[in-house]
């Protein structure tokens, strides 16, 4: 770790990941979701080199299995027990590291269908039944040996689609009731507790068939791999994500595009992050240095497209990737390779060698969404701008280099 | 005394009045990424104690090179193209510019950096440098090393190697035509002594007749030889010296 006196005090910060993900709709009237096991495997790849351990629950269609080769196998499917023997198993690893002195960190992600129940409850889809408010506060959270829980839902009415899928339940979206239900005084009692929803309001759901996963899971993805960290300092903190997703969606006009999200910091700690680059990750960095600008995106070279974002050309940029893997950095008509060897590895974009890449074009929805999420360029500015709007505190910004004699 | 002098080599810088010979390499503050401003200077004071021992480099004092940031605060942008590069580097005075970056990223530090000649072109080098000690200055010192042996020609360089072809040009040239002259100098003096009674044979009738003709052939391949001499001098020098007035800045 790098040594610094007022760092070396804190404790050591460990993390765990239990994700759930789930195409598949108990309602026979409501159609699968095509990308949630995308998601959930994309989670998997972000979280698992950089916790303590990962869990994922989900069965993956054979699209995800052929793209994501051998993840399968460490997968197990999304029913209420293995939930629950999942949530024992982390429970006592995360309490052995609180005896160590240890700051153990729960991320809880869920990407799937939801619901409101006729009582009013909100629930999320499992495999075998559904999986209540309640069950939620009694299984996760309530029992939870974690010094910090990060929730993240991306259930089926926040996902941002093209192709609208239509035939959903008529009530209101599950997101908003589980926004609702979280947001009320019930959390209030859970401060370790921080909560990124999508709350949609649209009612149809949307999958984005460009980046084959839900739009909403994708720039969460974006944002903790570092494109949200405005003030440079490593960490991805509650109101830089909301930024980054405001400023990722703002272009877009169509209604069903429109992606609100709710997300509230762990009263605890509202400055805790929720991503953390200057940890012993196991990932490696590639760096996207001043001169550099525009709506970008990188691609593994098995097609999966692990980041968006705007950059301002006045900034750097780090986005944490999974090592061992090539990449293409991407732009409007041109793309570069390159090569993470390693974790921990320092990938410089401003060396690479640009070539001319072909821009696919499939549809007038499709060209539509494309050309306005991401759109706008986030940076300072938009950050500041936002943050004063919801009259929140903003993240301290760095002061460039030392100019002192 | 001795400690004003420690302080100023510890630092990199060249003594006032003292004459460096080499090139003018000017390090820019660096700037961070998941770093202190703190800790960005010490690694930047690592890097420079390295440059300055560095051979043939003459590393500005950080003073003056603040000075001037500040000065040209304002004015400067992040550079998408080698004109404005080689602007920024001439708007620094040096030959060579530095652009620092130090980042604190999985629980190492690397560092980034970018060498800009007077000419736009630009070097890359990342290394990781552990945070204290001879380590980092020896990592200091690799890094930029590879930075260094990676620049791309230096203009004094590129002049040279311009001006080789019109010297070679110009130097053959000049010795076909001192041949030339050689030889039509040999050619004269086989025609006088031709000229002259029995052209230097000796022997009567067909011996004699045998000698004239062999003179004769002799003066005349002479002849032909510095004629060609002179003609291809005269060419070449003409290339040379058009080479020579095509390639001037």
């Amino acid at each position: 770790m790098l040594a610094s006196p007022a760092l070396a005090a804190e404790p050591e910060r460990v993390s765990y990941a239990l994700i759930v993900a789930n195409n598949a709709s108990l309602d026979p009237k409501q159609a699968d979701l095509r990308y949630a096991d995308d998601d959930g495997a994309r989670y998997y790849e972000l979280f698992a080199p950089q916790a303590r351990e990962t869990v994922l629950l989900s069965v993956l269609d054979s699209e995800t299995q052929a793209r994501h080769p051998g993840l399968a196998a460490r997968t197990q499917p999304p029913t209420r027990a293995v939930l629950q023997e999942s949530l024992a198993r982390l429970n006592a690893r995360m309490a052995e590291d609180r005896k160590a002195g240890r700051l153990p960190v729960l991320y809880f992600v869920f990407t799937g269908h939801g619901k409101r129940e006729a009582a009013g409850e909100g629930t999320v889809s499992l495999m075998d039944g559904p999986f209540t408010r309640t069950d939620l506060y009694k299984h996760i959270i309530t029992p939870s040996s974690a010094s910090f829980i990060h929730l993240i839902v991306d259930a089926c009415d926040s996902y941002f689609f093209v192709n609208a899928r239509g035939a959903l339940p008529i009530g209101p979206a599950q997101t908003a009731a589980v926004a609702q239900h979280l947001a009320s005084r019930e959390l209030d009692r859970y401060p370790r507790v921080g909560v990124v929803l999508s709350t949609s309001s649209t009612r149809e759901s949307h999958e984005w068939s460009t980046i084959s996963a839900g739009v909403f899971s994708h720039q969460v993805r974006s944002a903790l791999a570092g494109a949200a960290d405005v003030n440079r300092d490593g960490r991805v903190e509650y109101s830089e994500l909301m930024a980054f997703i405001a400023a990722a969606s703002q272009g877009v006009e169509d209604v069903r595009g429109k992606l609100d999200i709710f997300a509230r910091p762990p009263p605890l700690d509202r400055n805790a992050p929720l991503s953390d680059l200057s940890r012993n990750t196991g990932l490696g960095y590639l760096l996207v240095p001043e001169g550099i600008g525009g709506r970008m995106w990188v691609e593994d070279t098995r097609g999966v497209r692990v980041a968006d974002f705007h950059k301002e050309r006045e900034r750097p940029l780090v986005l944490a990737l999974p090592p061992s893997r090539s990449y293409y950095l991407r732009m409007e008509g041109r793309e570069a390779r390159l090569t993470m060897q390693r974790a921990g590895a320092v990938v410089d974009a401003g060396g690479l060698s640009w070539g001319t890449s072909p821009v696919a074009s499939r549809g007038a929805v499709e060209e539509a969404f494309r050309d306005k999420l991401f759109s706008v360029a986030f940076g300072p500015r938009f950050y500041s701008g936002y943050v004063a709007s919801l009259g929140q505190t903003p993240v301290a910004m760095d002061d460039g280099p030392d100019l002192s004699p | 005394m001795l400690l004003p002098l420690a302080l100023m080599l510890s630092l990199g810088a060249t003594p006032p009045g003292a004459a460096c010979e080499g090139e003018r390499v000017v390090i820019l503050p660096f700037d961070m990424v998941a770093l202190t401003r703190a800790e960005a200077r010490h690694t930047e004071e690592t890097l420079r104690r390295a440059v300055a021992r560095t051979a043939g480099v003459c590393l500005e004092p950080r003073k003056a090179t603040v000075e001037q940031w500040r000065a040209l605060s304002g004015k400067r942008g992040p550079c998408a193209d080698a004109a404005c590069r080689a602007e920024e580097v001439k708007a620094f005075g040096a030959k060579w510019l530095i652009h620092g970056r130090v980042l604190g990223l999985g629980g190492e530090r690397t560092v980034a950096l970018v060498l800009t000649g007077t000419e736009g072109g630009e070097a890359r080098s990342t290394f990781s440098m552990p945070a204290l000690g001879a380590a980092a200055e020896d990592a200091a010192a690799k890094g930029f090393g590879a930075l260094w042996g990676a620049r791309g020609p230096r203009p004094a360089e590129v002049q040279k190697a311009r001006r080789v072809w019109p010297a070679v040009l110009l130097g053959t040239g000049a010795a076909a035509l001192v041949a030339s002259a050689g030889f039509g100098m040999a050619a004269r003096a086989t025609e006088k002594r031709l000229s002259v009674g029995n052209g230097g044979c000796e022997g009567e009738g067909e011996a004699l007749r045998r000698c004239f003709a062999d003179g004769l052939r002799r003066g005349e391949r002479q002849s032909q030889i510095a004629t060609g001499l002179l003609g291809a001098g005269a060419v070449l020098g003409a290339s040379g010296a058009i080479f020579f007035v095509w390639e001037l800045p």
